[in-house]
C-alpha cells in the first residue's frame, strides 16, 4: 500500500533523511521509531506530499505521490504532529470544510461526518467549537477529519505526544480500531515504544536512514537483547540467585538491595514465566516483577549500534530469508539498513 | 479546482465577520471626521477664517482621506493572516495535504478578504454619508460610492502587501508589520516615483471624482489596476519562493 524506496531531504548542509525505504502492506500498522530529530516528521511530510524529496520515490496506494501528488493525496490521512484543527469552527463544520475540501459529495458527506462522529464519540460535542475542545479530544477530531474523504492509507505523525495517559491510551485504541475495523492501512511515527509494542504490526527503527524493520519482537531477538528484569522478593538469599541461574535462558543473577536482578536472553515473555515458577518452587517469596520492555532495549540497542543484530540479509547474503518485507539487510556495523 | 471553492465559500463565510469589523471601524473614523468639522468653528478663535467649507461635500472628502489612512491600516489588518495565521495555528499542514496548492490558499484567502474589504468600505461610505447628510445637508450619494470604490484599490494594496509579507513570515505580527511597511513604501514611492508605479500614485482621483470629474477617469484607473496586479504577481513569486524555501515548517 506504501512503497517508499531511497528517500533523501536536505536541509542546506543538513541531511534529514538518507536512503530510507520501507514499505507498509495494506491493512497494516506500521510504526517509524525513532529519537527526536530522526527523520520521522520529514519522512511523513514526503508521503502526504507537503514537502518534496531531493530524490527518491514514493507510491501511495499504486500512484506516484511525487508525479501525482493530486490523486496520491485522496488516498491518504494525514495527522500532523500538532493537532491542529479550525478553532474558530464548530467539530462537524471542522470535518464538513474538510469533506468538501477532499471533493467529497454533499449527499455522502453528511453521513459520513455523522459516522465519524459517531465512531470517535464526538457526537455530542458536533455543534461546540474546536476551540473549547481539550487536548484529547482535538487529537480525535483530528484523526476524524484526516479520515473524512475515506482514505485507504492513515499517517500519524506522534499522535499521542503531548496526551496524558488516559486521551493517549484512548487515541491508541482508535488508532487500533481504525486499522482493525475499518481496514485502513496505518503508518505511525512514534518515539513512544510502549506504543509501538502495542500498536504496530512492524516497526522501523529510523535514524537519518532506517536502521532495522520487523515485528517488534522479532527486533528484540535480532538485536541478542539482554533484557534486566528485577524480582522483588521477601526472602533474598543467595540460593535463589543459583535457582534463577538454573533457568534456561538467564544469562546472569545478582542481588541487589533486596532484589533480584536477572539478564534474559530471547524472549521474555517465555523466560519470566518459567523464572518465577522455578523461584516460587523453591520457597521465593515474589513480591513483584519489573522488566523494561524488549523493544526498548532492542532499540536503544539499534539506535546506538550496540550488540549485533542478527539479521538475515536479503537473497544470496547467506543468512537466510530476512523477517521483513524483504528490505533490510544486515550492515558490517551490526545493523540492519535498509 | 474544486478545492479552491470549498475554500473561497468557507473564507466568505468568515469574512462575514470581518466585513462587519471593517465597516465598524471605518463608520466610526469617517463620523468621528464628520462630528470634528462641525465642530471646528468652536474651536477655533473667535473671528479666524475657516480653514475647510462647512459643506456635506467637504465632510465626505474628509471621509474619503480617512479611507486612504485608516483604511490601508486595516487592509493591512486583514492581509497579514493570510499564511502566516495557518502556520501559525498549525492549520497549513493538514491543509496542504489536501489536494489543494498553496497558491489556491493563497488565492481565496486574499480573495475573500478583499471582498471583506471592499463591503466594509461600502458600508461605511454609506454611513458616514448619511450622518454627513444629516448635519450640513444634501450631497451626492453616487459620487461618494464612486470616490469610495476607487479609493478602494489603493487601499487594497495594504492587504497584498501584508498577505504577500505573511508567505515569507512564520507569525502574523511579523506579517503585520512587513505589510504596513511596504505599504508605507508603496505611498512614498508615488510622491516621488512615476505615477503608474505604485496603487497610490492616482490617489487624488477619487477627490476628483467628488469634485464631479467623472471625465477621463478609464485610463489612471486601469494604471491602478495594473499596478495592483503587479502587486499581487510579487505576492505569488514570495509565495512560490517561501514554498521552495520551505519556510513554514519547523
Amino acid at each position: 500500500m506504501i512503497e517508499v524506496s531511497g528517500l533523501v531531504k536536505r536541509y542546506g548542509s543538513v541531511t534529514a533523511i538518507e536512503g530510507v525505504t520501507f514499505s507498509v502492506g495494506s491493512g497494516e500498522v506500521f510504526g517509524l521509531l525513532g529519537p527526536n530529530g530522526a527523520g520521522k516528521t520529514t519522512t511523513m511530510r514526503i508521503i502526504c506530499c507537503v514537502i518534496p524529496p531531493d530524490a527518491g520515490s514514493v507510491v501511495v496506494a499504486g500512484v506516484d505521490a511525487l508525479r501525482d501528488p493530486s490523486r496520491a493525496k485522496q488516498s491518504i490521512g494525514y495527522l500532523p504532529e500538532v493537532p491542529s484543527v479550525y478553532s474558530r469552527l464548530t467539530v462537524r463544520e471542522n470535518l464538513e470544510f474538510f469533506a468538501r475540501l477532499y471533493g467529497v459529495p454533499g449527499g455522502e458527506a453528511e453521513p459520513r461526518v455523522s459516522r465519524l462522529l459517531r465512531f470517535f464519540s464526538l457526537e455530542e460535542r458536533a455543534d461546540q467549537l474546536a476551540s473549547r475542545l481539550s487536548k484529547g479530544l482535538r487529537q480525535r477530531l483530528a484523526i476524524a477529519r484526516a479520515l473524512v474523504h475515506d482514505p485507504p492509507v492513515l499517517l500519524l505523525d506522534e499522535p499521542t505526544s503531548g496526551l496524558d495517559p488516559i486521551s493517549a491510551r484512548e487515541v491508541r485504541d482508535l488508532v487500533v480500531r481504525v486499522a482493525r475495523e475499518e481496514g485502513k492501512t496505518v503508518l505511525l511515527s512514534t518515539h513512544n515504544l510502549f506504543e509501538a509494542e502495542q500498536v504496530c504490526d512492524r516497526v522501523a527503527i529510523i535514524r537519518r536512514t532506517i536502521l532495522a524493520v520487523g515485528r517488534p519482537r522479532e527486533l528484540a531477538e535480532r538485536a541478542s537483547i539482554r533484557v534486566p528484569v528485577r524480582v522483588a522478593l521477601a526472602n533474598p538469599s543467595e540460593g535463589l540467585v543459583r535457582v534463577a541461574l538454573s533457568v534456561q535462558g538467564v544469562t546472569s543473577a545478582k542481588l541487589e538491595s533486596g532484589e533480584l536482578v536477572a539478564e534474559l536472553e530471547g524472549d521474555p515473555d517465555s523466560v519470566v514465566p518459567e523464572l518465577s515458577a522455578a523461584l516460587v518452587a523453591a520457597g521465593a517469596k515474589i513480591l513483584s516483577i519489573r522488566r523494561t520492555s524488549s523493544l526498548e532495549e532492542a532499540f536503544i540497542s539499534v539506535v546506538r549500534g550496540g550488540p549485533r543484530v542478527r539479521s538475515r540479509s536479503v537473497g544470496g547474503g547467506g543468512r537466510g530469508p530476512d523477517v521483513n518485507t524483504g528490505t533490510a539487510e544486515m550492515s558490517g556495523e551490526g545493523v540492519v539498513r535498509a | 479546482m474544486r478545492g479552491i471553492w470549498a475554500l473561497l465559500g468557507e473564507e466568505l463565510r468568515l469574512s462575514a465577520q470581518r466585513a462587519v469589523w471593517t465597516a465598524a471601524a471605518l463608520s466610526f473614523f469617517g463620523m468621528a471626521g464628520v462630528a470634528a468639522l462641525k465642530m471646528l468653528p468652536e474651536l477655533l478663535p473667535e473671528g479666524a477664517v475657516l480653514p475647510v467649507e462647512m459643506t456635506a461635500s467637504e465632510a465626505v472628502r474628509g471621509y474619503v482621506r480617512t479611507l486612504y489612512q485608516i483604511g490601508s491600516l486595516v487592509s493591512v489588518m486583514l492581509g497579514m493572516d493570510v499564511v502566516s495565521g495557518e502556520v501559525e495555528g498549525g492549520t497549513l499542514e493538514p491543509l496542504l495535504s489536501a489536494p489543494v496548492s498553496v497558491g489556491s490558499v493563497f488565492l481565496a484567502k486574499l480573495a475573500a478578504r478583499l471582498a471583506a474589504l471592499a463591503a466594509g468600505v461600502a458600508a461605511s461610505a454609506a454611513v458616514t454619508w448619511c450622518y454627513a447628510v444629516s448635519v450640513f445637508g444634501p450631497t451626492d450619494l453616487a459620487r461618494t460610492l464612486a470616490a469610495s470604490a476607487y479609493a478602494l484599490l489603493p487601499i487594497s494594496s495594504g492587504a497584498l502587501c501584508a498577505a504577500g509579507a505573511s508567505a515569507l513570515c512564520r507569525s502574523q505580527s511579523s506579517s503585520a508589520l512587513l505589510g504596513a511597511a511596504a505599504t508605507l513604501g508603496l505611498f512614498a514611492a508615488s510622491r516621488v516615483g512615476p505615477r503608474w508605479l505604485t496603487p497610490f500614485g492616482r490617489a487624488e482621483l477619487a477627490y476628483e471624482i467628488l469634485d464631479g470629474g467623472l471625465g477621463g477617469l478609464a485610463r489612471p484607473i486601469v494604471e491602478t489596476s495594473l499596478a495592483l496586479l503587479i502587486l499581487l504577481a510579487a505576492d505569488l513569486a514570495a509565495l512560490l519562493a517561501a514554498e521552495r524555501m520551505e519556510r513554514w515548517w519547523g
